[in-house]
């Protein structure tokens, strides 16, 4: 019998080039741990639904400060901020962005669709004007001094006006009517007709399940996307979202769990990347109620209000030993409110220290060496390892002598607790997309309706150092100025504790170990922070 | 009670358990698996190395180790310990306290409850006989799990609360059990003679159907134990049952099932055993009674 090599060979050669197709080094496939909600990108800031049409749309600016589709900016005066835009951009649909773009896009960001509000309904809510001063230069006018807006801006994306029905020229207004007739509704989006942005990848499907399928924009005004396709897939299940990866049906999977970081360590195929997020976990501590709900003292008194109680609850905890065992290393013991690496944040700000000793001695000097009885509230399904962390926080307020019961509930039953204000201590978490001040502005400041302070004040704190503090820097458009203030409220918060700091989170992903990741400090998950080894 | 009546009644179950598990080797083994579980849920404050509901005898610096480690205080954890520290040795310990008592607590009040509707149904018979059945049959038509799901997201979680929720699902299924064996004692004549003897229908239900109907009833409960012990253990597991500090079986395996994969296999292993053993000896004795009462399996002598 004779064998016809050359044939063998040939179809060797077929099969194997069909399987590299397949297995395609040029494509990403991605599993979102959850859902991105719409491509529609002035809905929703959730990092999901961010974090794709952050490959379809381009902002001004980008959230870590590099620039977009403006090279720079600058205030002109104290309410006019100028962004000088990039030459030579295209949308996907061929038209060429100008200008006219940008207020195209403040006006969509402030029109309602059905009544409902955008994600910058009430930031931009200050800007009285948005203007063309020439084809690549815009203005934005503010009612009074207004610092955080470019921080705000960095959330809006750029949709090009070329599908707009409307009379040249645009003329801006805050309810977002500017003369357009009409604009691109949710299901024009979705279906990829109106998802027309200048982001290094163009929409190929979009389904209402979340999954989305990409492939590279060859005219980005860069050097373009590292891949020639993405697939966006959402996978709730954390122990599914692994199957995957190992099964290969994913490059790369959001957050896995540390027990399933600590099973691939001895799998060579694998690896995972660990970056620092710009999300604090923290405790709030009401303060300034007359009575702490659910926390109860011998005398009747709300033990919160004395600082030497709170100071007592920071060093009870052993914030090192939880970053370690609970977190497996992948967490930085807090020393302050906003992640210390985070810009605007004092980096040499000490950690917080440990000693329960201490906690007893300051417990007993206030008069509540015994007697304090507290419920602890948490999350049981939205930070990571959260309810084990509560439970450690559970036993060092213990052992310093404070009766502490675990309330561990959903976030959909926790949040409306929250908002209701039933809780005297909860756990909490919170990014610093707007940089470090963004927490202990809404958080901590007495209410300024005028500044957009103290919206979140469950601590019911108020302190006068604190709100001069923070008054003077939100109207501070010098940035270094304005570092200044927030550093002096934060050191004001930090000695007078409204909220324990425990650790900064990080974002883990896992993925072939083939790619390299670079990942990101602000919790999304793009494409270009992946490429081939 | 004067004491022939106790050494009246102490010969009848003697002989009663004679009668039941004497030649079946097997569910003997059974009962006395389920006597050493409820002893060794009685005596785990006693027993037990450690408190793992008291969170000052906790230390996170005690988490994950791995069966025959010392701990910080210098206790041997013998089946390893959990992610905040808690000895799994001690905890199936506790766990099993609070698995049995809110099995028992709702086998309990459910039977007395779903009992008393069905003999009352039988009894009175027109619209609250209707009243009563149709709610059995409701019921009934849901898929209990489901049922105390729903239950628990309305009224929120603890202990307490998975109890309430179990009784609602044991309740029905006795009722109507109840009223059918009731309804055929009515037609008896011993029924006639009570109700022409003048009696009140009260004294009638306790004192004649009560006694002579309920015996399907004690035959099914063993078996309703155990499915109220899975109830609350998949509740727990679910995370709508017990307090996380508090943890039962249910709640140990749902700990322990993160870490299956990184091969931390006794957080949910140990646990997991002891559920499928308790469970087994219950449903093996629970078999043994009811195949004792089944007329057709009766040997012939």
């Amino acid at each position: 019998m004779q064998i016809n090599y050359l044939k063998l060979a040939a179809a060797v050669g077929v099969f194997s080039s069909l399987l590299a197709s397949s297995a395609g080094a040029d494509t990403l496939r991605m599993a979102y741990s959850a859902a991105p909600s719409t491509v529609d990108p002035f809905k929703s800031s959730a990092s999901p639904t961010a974090s794709l049409n952050e490959h379809i749309y381009e902002a001004l600016v980008s959230r870590t400060d590099q620039p977009l589709l403006a090279t720079s900016y600058e205030w002109q005066d104290n309410t006019t901020l100028l962004f000088h835009l990039r030459e030579g951009v295209t949308f996907h649909n061929g038209a060429a962005f100008t200008a006219q773009d940008v207020v195209y896009s403040a006006c969509r960001m402030m029109y309602r669709v059905d009544g409902k509000k955008n994600m910058l309904t009430s930031a931009m809510s200050p800007v009285t004007d948005v203007k063309v001063i020439d084809d690549h230069t815009v203005a934005f006018t503010t009612l009074k001094a207004y610092p955080v807006l470019p921080e705000k801006l960095k959330s809006l994306s750029i949709l090009s006006a070329s599908q707009a029905d409307f009379t040249v020229p645009l003329q801006y207004d805050n309810t977002g009517d500017c003369g357009i007739t009409r604009y691109p509704t949710r299901a024009q989006f979705e279906s990829g007709e109106m998802a027309n942005g200048t982001g290094k990848y163009t929409l190929e499907s979009f389904a209402n399940t979340g999954d989305a399928d990409l492939v590279r924009n060859p005219n980005h005004w860069s050097d373009g996307g590292n891949w020639d396709r993405v697939e966006i897939r959402s996978v709730k299940n954390s122990g599914a979202r692994m199957a995957g990866l190992l099964a290969g049906d994913f490059n790369l999977v959001e957050n896995p769990t540390m027990e399933d970081l600590e099973s691939l360590k001895d799998d060579a195929a694998y690896s995972s990347t660990s970056t620092p997020s710009w999300r604090t976990i923290f405790l709030i501590l009401d303060v300034g109620s007359e009575q702490a709900p659910g926390v109860t003292a011998a005398d009747g008194s709300n033990p919160l209000a004395d600082l030497r109680v709170r100071k007592a609850l920071s060093l009870a905890v052993n914030r090192e030993a939880i970053v370690e065992r609970l977190m497996g290393g992948m967490a930085t013991v807090a020393s302050q409110f906003s992640p210390s690496y985070r810009e605007g944040a004092d980096p040499t700000m000490p950690d917080l220290t440990y000693d329960p000793e201490q906690a007893k001695a300051l417990l007993a000097e206030a008069g509540y060496a015994t007697g304090i009885k507290m419920e602890l509230n948490v999350p049981n399904d939205r930070y990571i390892n959260g309810t084990r962390v509560a439970q450690a926080i559970a036993q060092y307020f213990t052992r310093v002598g404070i009766e502490v019961s675990l309330k561990a509930e959903p976030w959909s039953v926790f949040k409306k607790g929250r908002k209701n204000r039933d809780f005297g201590v909860f756990m909490y978490g919170w990014g610093h997309p707007q940089g470090a001040a963004q927490m202990i502005s809404y958080a901590f400041a007495s209410r300024n309706k005028d500044l957009n302070l103290g919206v979140s004040n469950y601590s019911n704190y108020h302190n006068a150092d604190f709100d001069a503090a923070m008054e003077k820097w939100a109207v501070e458009t010098d940035k270094q100025a304005s570092h200044g203030y927030l550093q002096a409220a934060m050191q004001v918060a930090v000695d007078e504790l409204p909220g324990i700091p425990l650790y900064y989170q990080h974002s883990i992903w896992a993925h072939d170990s083939n790619l390299t990741v670079v990942g990101r400090p602000d919790e999304r998950t793009f494409a270009d922070m992946v490429s081939p080894k | 009670m004067p004491m022939s009546t106790i050494k009246r009644m102490s010969n009848i179950l003697w002989h009663q358990y004679k009668t039941i598990f004497a030649h079946y080797p097997l569910a003997l083994m059974g009962l006395v698996g389920v006597g050493l579980f409820i002893l060794v849920a009685l005596l785990a404050p006693w027993i037990a190395p450690q408190n793992p509901y008291d969170l000052m005898t906790l230390d996170i610096m005690d988490g994950l180790l791995p069966p025959m480690s010392k701990l910080g205080t210098g206790t041997t954890a013998w089946l390893g310990t959990d992610a905040v520290g808690r000895d799994i040795l001690s905890t199936v310990m506790y766990g099993l306290r609070i698995s049995l008592f809110v099995a028992f607590s709702a086998v309990i009040v459910g039977t007395i409850l779903g009992v008393l509707l069905g003999l009352l149904a039988a009894l009175k018979g027109g619209w609250i006989e209707t009243i009563i059945m149709r709610a059995v049959d409701l019921k009934v038509s849901f898929p209990g799990i489901l049922l105390a799901l729903m239950l628990l997201a309305m009224f929120g979680t603890g202990v307490d609360k998975v109890i309430y929720a179990l009784i609602i699902g044991t309740w029905a299924s006795k009722a109507r059990l109840t009223r059918s064996s009731a309804l055929s004692e009515m037609q008896k004549e011993y029924i006639d003679a009570a109700r022409l003897a003048g009696l009140a229908n009260w004294r009638i239900m306790l004192r004649f159907l009560l006694p002579n109907s309920i015996a399907p009833v004690l035959v099914m409960l063993p078996m309703s134990l155990s499915g109220a012990i899975g109830a609350e253990a998949t509740l727990s597991f679910l995370g709508v049952g017990v307090p996380i500090t508090e943890p039962s079986l249910g709640l140990l395996i749902a700990n322990g099932n993160d870490y299956l994969l990184s091969g931390k296999w006794w957080i949910s292993i140990v646990p997991g055993l002891v559920l499928v053993a308790l469970v087994l000896c219950i449903n093996v004795v629970a078999d043994r009674i009811r195949e004792h009462n089944n007329p057709f399996l009766q040997p012939r002598g």
